[in-house]
């Protein structure tokens, strides 16, 4: 038996390392291939040279990636929580619970690559809004929209009941005891799963692809306009053979962005944990 | 003697499965009515169809008619008939905030914003509930930081806020010490003059020192009601009897 625990145990501390390994792996051979390129310089300038984007920078692909972000998380995370606080709080129905849970699970499993397209034929093409920051963003709301609503559902539902029922057994309305007691106590919860969120739709290539991510522009001066991104232009300079160094930059600091957002979102939820169920 | 809530052939079922059979039963007003019975009897849903907090759970339906005053509580906006009638739970439910916004939570939401108004109302509610000289030099620490007892006391000073007719509670000293039952206790017997008080519990021991009427409940049915005196001492039912001797509960 104490073997066995013993072997249990080397098994979980090894399968630990390996995970760890593979990250610190993963980031240091990328950090590695595109250390030569990674300067203030490639930070902060637009792509050059006389193949667009083998010298330069990608400044403008990071702030295209943020709107693109920005416009996916407003877009998404708003029917996101709605309709997590109309199954948790409203919803009687076990038979609507079920459907809506259906629909959500179903949106979870499009392939992002059809999302570009419904994007691409409804709003670009016969809505005539063209290639842009707005177009794209509703692409990737949608892709972000089941992702965020599941974490959401899930901090509403493991608030105790009685917290609820007390603040409607003083006769306060839903409503009130939702903006009072339950956003707050979730607000946690509810950012973190917004930033996670936006590192994911910040990581997809397809769904703007074809809707709002352009190969080379300028910073984007609207949400009509279109703008590049940092997946895009990593797709581009690997596809096109540009620059692998450069590649290998723009992956890592895509890289860093989406690790840095995760961390703060997992310290901001522990923290606000931390002050909401304090003895 | 004039009944402050009345229940007539009530029935409660959860997916479609009884938990309480044409219950009809009345709770007379300024007494404190003990509802006795087993674990999962049906006394906690008895409580929940008064407020109608059961019909928001799925699943659960509600029949017949239950009247606070007189009036079909169907009729009364759910809102007004929850501020009517309070209900405190088994476990205490601080909200985590500062023993002062927990008193004036629901008084905000009633619109009143006067700190003079504010200030008093906290003060009465705390000292019907003996909490007010524990806690008067820290009314801004969090509620969270109260023992079991005082959290209790807290959440009943709490419900009093919004001047209830009726105050349900639900088994509300089961998680607590002796020493704060007692309290709670002393309490609730004070509280009677002003509000009628029905007190949900499986301790028999409690309801002899604090009730004035008894029902006994079980598997759904009420079995039997009266006087404490009368119940106790000579239960007409065998069920009652076999419940108050022990050999089941």
């Amino acid at each position: 038996m104490r073997v066995r625990t013993s072997l249990v145990r080397v098994w979980a501390y090894a399968s630990m390392a390996l995970v760890l390994a593979a990250l610190v792996f993963l980031f240091g051979y990328v950090f590695w291939q595109g250390k030569d390129v990674i300067t203030w310089e490639f930070l902060s300038t637009a792509p050059s040279g006389s193949v667009l984007g083998s010298e330069g920078g990608i400044w403008p692909a990071i702030v295209g990636s943020l709107c693109f972000t920005l416009t996916a998380v407003v877009l998404g995370a708003i029917p996101a929580i709605a309709t997590a606080l109309y199954l948790v709080f409203y919803c009687r129905s076990r038979r609507l619970q079920s459907a809506i849970h259906l629909v959500i699970q179903n949106i979870a499993g499009i392939p992002s690559i059809v999302l570009g397209l419904f994007a691409y034929s409804l709003l670009v093409r016969e809505f005539a809004w063209g290639r842009c920051v707005l177009s794209a963003g509703v692409a990737l709301a949608i892709m972000v929209l089941p992702f965020i609503e599941v974490r959401a559902e899930k901090a509403f539902r493991e608030l105790p009941d009685a917290l609820v029922q007390s603040a409607c057994a003083l006769g306060c309305s839903k409503l009130y005891t939702i903006r009072t007691i339950v956003l707050p106590a979730c607000r946690g919860e509810l950012v973190s799963g917004v930033i996670l969120g936006a590192c994911y739709a910040m990581g997809a290539t397809a769904p703007l692809m074809f809707t709002g991510g352009v190969a080379y522009a300028s910073l984007p001066a609207s949400l009509t306009k279109p703008a590049m991104a940092l997946p895009l232009h990593l797709y581009l300079l690997l596809a096109q053979g540009t620059s692998m160094p450069q590649a290998y930059g723009t992956a890592f600091v895509l890289m860093v962005i989406v690790l840095v957002s995760n961390a703060l979102a997992t310290g901001y939820a522990r923290r606000r944990n931390r002050t909401w169920k304090q003895p | 003697m004039e009944a402050a809530v009345t229940l007539r052939s009530v029935s409660a079922f959860y997916d479609g499965k009884p938990a309480l059979e044409q219950i009809s039963l009345s709770f007379p007003r300024n007494r404190i009515t003990a509802v006795l019975g087993p674990s999962g009897c049906g006394k906690s849903t008895l409580l929940r169809a008064v407020n109608r907090m059961l019909e928001e759970e799925p699943g659960a339906a509600v029949q017949g008619q239950i009247l606070l005053g007189g009036n079909d509580v169907q009729k009364i906006p759910v809102e007004e008939l929850r501020r009517r009638v309070g209900l405190v739970f088994q476990t205490p439910t601080p909200f985590p905030f500062s023993i002062y916004k927990n008193m004036t939570f629901a008084l905000r939401y009633y619109g009143i914003r006067e700190k003079v108004k504010l200030e008093a109302a906290v003060r009465e509610k705390l000292e019907m509930a003996g909490l007010y000289n524990e806690v008067r030099q820290e009314l801004n620490k969090s509620a969270l930081k109260l023992s079991g007892g005082q959290q209790q006391r807290l959440c009943i000073a709490r419900a009093l806020t919004v001047e209830p007719e009726v105050l349900l509670l639900d088994e509300p000293c089961s998680a607590l010490d002796v020493k704060s039952i007692a309290t709670i206790e002393a309490m609730l017997t004070a509280l009677k003059k002003r509000y009628t008080i029905v007190l949900v519990t499986h301790n028999i021991a409690q309801a002899r020192r604090i009730a004035d009427e008894v029902a006994f409940f079980n598997d759904g049915r009420l079995v039997e009601t009266g006087e404490k005196e009368l119940l106790f001492d000579r239960p007409q039912q065998e069920e009652t009897r076999a419940f108050l001797s022990g050999v089941y509960g």
